[in-house]
């Protein structure tokens, strides 16, 4: 089963599929235009503009916090392993 | 938002025919020896970070609606509405960023024990928050008076609430370090325990980067 | 004032804790808990009778109502219900079973009940954090209530108070009412966000030794998931609230069209935060089905990271698909394709978790306690909702169907077929740990039984006049001609509502019964793998003697070569999989 190893892979694996989904995101911005106005209107590109921004924003911020968390577990599960293993050499030499 | 570890200790719970005394176990007695260590990311920490996130995305649904008319609109600003005090303004911002500055002196200072200072940045921060909110509400006065109110249209709808929004949010903050500051008059923090000041700090920081944004974004 | 400093107080006063200290300003994840699920259930009757109320104009429009003769006017005339009063019915009904109800239930009682137990520690990160959520969500919920007994009554614009119709008083006659229903929401959009907060930095921290992500029971991620999610969301929401509340009172335009505001902005804003909304009323649901289902089958769920992955998944895909709450705004086809695609792939996860289920069933020692009886009912229903989903997914059908009783279909089997019945599933389940007394069994399945028939008898005929053209927020079907041969379905519905809301006295009464004088409940009455079942029943403060180390994931059910059927989280030894 997969562990820490294949997680970024994962992870990769699942933003491309969100991203790739989201590949009609130009289009998105259409969905008002029609609604709002004929082509060229420029309160559906405001729409479209926001949709942007807003989609973006949830998957910045949990990005963000989220790599830093992860960068840091994976910081401090490297040194404990360093600390550990140093340990067991020690307690083996006596 | 406390900044230590979570060591609630068991005692009575109260109830009529459930009465379990509880205490810990320590390792001596054969209890669980290795009691976990800190975690690399202290609880304050993370509780800050998920506060911010939750405050970026309030901001995120204003900056959304604003996007909307700004984009959307064929001139803006609209006719006929004041020009925004961009000089005052530029002035303003490079207090709230020296405040955000002292703030740091103020972070750095606890970090070495130095109480005296610690205060002083702390109160020079409040200061420089306190001129940036009077400053802003002075121009919000005039340009009032110059025909730019709530109700002038989305314009006017979006700018005082997007800024105002955000000047809540210093005198949030400052009201936040003066609480910081009761507390580190009373001997609270040291340089090993100042969670609640690095929490506070990381806040004020936050709204300061976050007006840089806004000043960006509506001023210009 | 600091929560150590608070424990440090705790230590050392040997006294008992008056009541105002123990029941109501406590510090304990428990009986904030307990708290959240009392308030809840209260909310959920009336919620259940606004609801009745509905059902009852729809059958016998303008009859009066059974028992309400005394409501005074303007709100009913000798029980008959007006159309404004309709309105306020029928939206006050949504928001107070979606946000005082089910949200409350699932992530405020068992978020805070299960979070520490189930991860092996103490308490919550932020306890003082933790009472505040609590009654700042009281505080938002008496806010709501409030609001019926004020001039012009509540809001009435439906609970997706869509502008202009809310943002201006003229178009609903609900003048202040509307203004409580916004500040009630922006401030249980406070509590939530506390409380998300201290979850989150719970699960991150405090888990007990040997307690990996990976090693977490499926309940605690999907409370994960959602309270991240609920992060994301609430603050857009208040962000929206607090521009409709400065429409109605101080003079701005963002969605007022007469000076120049956007009333798609409004759908636009809201969506963005309704469509995650769906997803946290139902993970937590699929999260307690998990659970459940393990146990009753003993058997291991099936594929525990895909479970997993699923839920991150869905909550990842949540927000891409919003539009598809807005294919009706005349919106270009092609975008319609796009929310379209995107929210046909969201049902992929949600079919990776039922198959799971089911995978986990298959083969298991299946016994069919009430908790089990609720999972297996949760698993069905969800599937129901989630296929009704698929058609409406399908934007050339949606054009037909939206704002159809189609639609009040789907709603109602996902959230009350999905996370209702997992409310009901996780209350018999859990309630020997929280109260230490077991649930009556028989009145349990007379009220699961009850429950279930008559839920499909008042839910499942709206898809068929929603497909019929029976539109929803109407207050009088009779009006329509084309209506007319579809009303024999209302009158069978709103039996059917009767009978639905007359068995949940069942469940009152088995719940009040049972705190009080039900059978004593073992340590572990159903022989669970998961943490929560290592501490006393009733919990103490401080829940375990010494905290648990962790050896083994939570589901470790009938492993081979093991004597028992069970292998707790928190045994040690290496067992069979210790590997895992």
């Amino acid at each position: 089963m997969g562990n820490l190893r294949t997680a970024p892979i994962t992870l990769l694996v699942t933003a491309l599929a969100v991203a790739l989904a989201d590949c009609a995101m130009a289009q998105g911005c259409a969905m008002c235009k029609t609604a709002v106005g004929g082509p060229g209107d420029p309160l559906s590109n405001g729409i479209n503009t926001s949709i942007l921004f807003m989609m973006a924003m949830p998957f910045v911020l949990f990005g963000a916090v989220g790599g830093w968390l992860t960068f840091v577990f994976w910081h401090h599960r490297g040194k404990k392993l360093e600390l550990e293993l140093l340990h067991t050499e020690r307690e083996g030499a006596r | 938002m406390a900044g230590r570890q979570n060591t609630a200790v068991a005692h009575d719970y109260v109830e009529d025919d459930v009465r379990t005394p509880l205490r810990v176990v320590e390792p001596s007695e054969g209890g669980p020896r290795n009691p976990p260590a800190a975690p690399p990311v202290s609880n304050a920490r993370i509780a800050i970070a998920m506060f911010l996130v939750a405050e970026s995305m309030f901001f995120a649904g204003l900056v959304g609606a604003y996007l909307v008319f700004r984009v959307g609109s064929v001139a803006w600003p609209p006719p006929g509405l004041p020009a925004l005090p961009l000089g005052v303004t530029w002035f303003n911002t490079i207090l709230l960023f020296a405040s955000g500055g002292t703030m740091v002196a103020a972070l750095r200072a606890i970090r070495r024990d130095d109480q005296a200072s610690l205060r002083r940045f702390l109160w020079w921060s409040v200061a420089l928050g306190g001129v940036f909110v009077g400053v802003q509400g002075l121009e919000w006065v005039r340009l009032v008076h110059h025909g730019l109110t709530l109700s002038s249209g989305p314009y006017g709808g979006t700018f005082y609430t997007l800024i105002g929004t955000h000047a809540a949010h210093v005198a949030g903050a400052m009201l936040w370090i003066l609480f910081v500051l009761g507390a580190a008059a009373r001997g609270r923090y040291t340089r090993q325990q100042h969670d609640g000041v690095e929490v506070c700090v990381v806040y004020w920081l936050y709204v300061c980067a976050l007006w840089g944004l806004l000043f960006g974004l509506v001023y210009h | 004032m600091s929560e150590a400093a608070a424990a440090h107080g705790h230590e050392h006063e040997h006294h008992e804790g008056g009541f105002v200290s123990t029941y109501l300003f406590s510090m304990d994840h428990k009986m904030i808990g307990k708290q959240f699920l009392l308030l809840s259930l209260f909310m959920m009757i009336i919620g259940g009778v606004l609801a009745l109320m509905v059902r009852w104009q729809l059958a016998y429009p303008e009859e009066p109502v059974p028992g309400m003769a005394w409501v005074p006017e303007p709100y009913l005339y000798e029980g008959i219900i007006p159309p404004e009063t309709y309105n306020m019915l029928f939206t006050m009904h949504a928001t107070i079973m979606i946000f005082f109800v089910v949200i409350p239930i699932l992530v405020g009682a068992f978020g805070n009940f299960l979070i520490p137990l189930m991860i092996g520690t103490r308490d919550m990160a932020f306890p003082v954090l933790n009472m505040l959520s609590f009654w700042i969500a009281a505080l938002a919920g008496v806010i709501m209530v409030s609001s019926f007994f004020v001039e012009g009554g509540a809001s009435a614009g439906g609970w997706t108070a869509y502008a202009p119709l809310s943002a201006a008083e003229v178009y609903t006659g609900v003048g202040l009412g509307q203004d409580l229903w916004i500040i009630s929401l922006v401030v249980l959009g406070i509590s939530s966000m506390m409380g998300s907060i201290n979850y989150i930095t719970t699960i991150i921290n405090m888990r007990a030794p040997g307690m990996t992500m990976f090693r977490m029971p499926l309940v605690i991620w999907s409370l994960f998931i959602t309270a991240i999610l609920l992060l994301l969301a609430l603050p857009e929401l208040t962000a929206a609230m607090a521009m409709l509340l400065f429409d109605r009172r101080f003079g701005t335009s963002f969605f007022l069209p007469e000076t120049g505001g956007e009333p798609i902005l409004w759908q636009h804003l809201f969506w963005f935060f309704g469509h995650p909304e769906v997803y946290i009323l139902i993970l937590p649901g699929m999260g307690v089905a998990s659970e459940i289902l393990a146990v009753f089958s003993r058997k291991p769920i099936f594929g525990y990271r895909a479970m997993a992955m699923a839920m991150i998944a869905i909550a990842f895909l949540g927000w891409v698909v919003w539009g598809h709450h807005m294919f009706q705004s005349g919106m270009n086809p092609t975008m319609g394709m796009a929310f379209m695609t995107t929210t046909m792939v969201i049902a992929v996860p949600s079919a990776i978790k039922t198959f799971n289920w089911l995978g986990t069933l298959w083969g298991g020692s299946i016994t069919f306690q009430t908790p089990m009886l609720h999972a297996l009912a949760f698993v069905s229903m969800f599937v129901i909702g989630g296929l009704s989903g698929i058609f409406m997914a399908a934007t050339p059908v949606d054009i037909f169907i939206h704002d159809t009783y189609f639609i009040v279909g789907h709603i109602h089997y996902v959230v009350f077929g999905g996370s209702v019945f997992a409310i009901f599933g996780a209350v018999s389940y859990w309630f020997p740990k929280m109260y230490g007394r077991m649930m009556n069994e028989t009145l349990g399945k007379i009220h699961f039984f009850g429950t279930l028939i008559f839920f499909n008898i008042t839910f499942f005929p709206m898809h068929i006049i929603g497909v019929g053209g029976h539109m929803r927020r109407i207050y009088n079907p009779l009006q329509y001609e084309f209506l007319e041969p579809l009303q024999h379905w209302n009158e069978i519905m709103t039996i059917g509502a009767i009978g639905l809301g007359l068995f949940q006295i069942v469940f009152a009464v088995n719940f009040f019964y049972s705190m009080f004088a039900g059978e004593k409940a073992p340590q572990n009455p159903w022989n669970a793998n998961t943490l929560e079942w290592e501490a006393p029943t009733p919990p103490p403060h401080g829940n375990f003697v010494e905290i648990p180390t962790v050896y083994r994931g939570p589901y470790e059910y009938s492993v081979p070569g093991e004597k028992e059927d069970w292998l707790p989280q928190a045994q040690p030894g290496a067992g069979v999989a210790a590997a895992h």
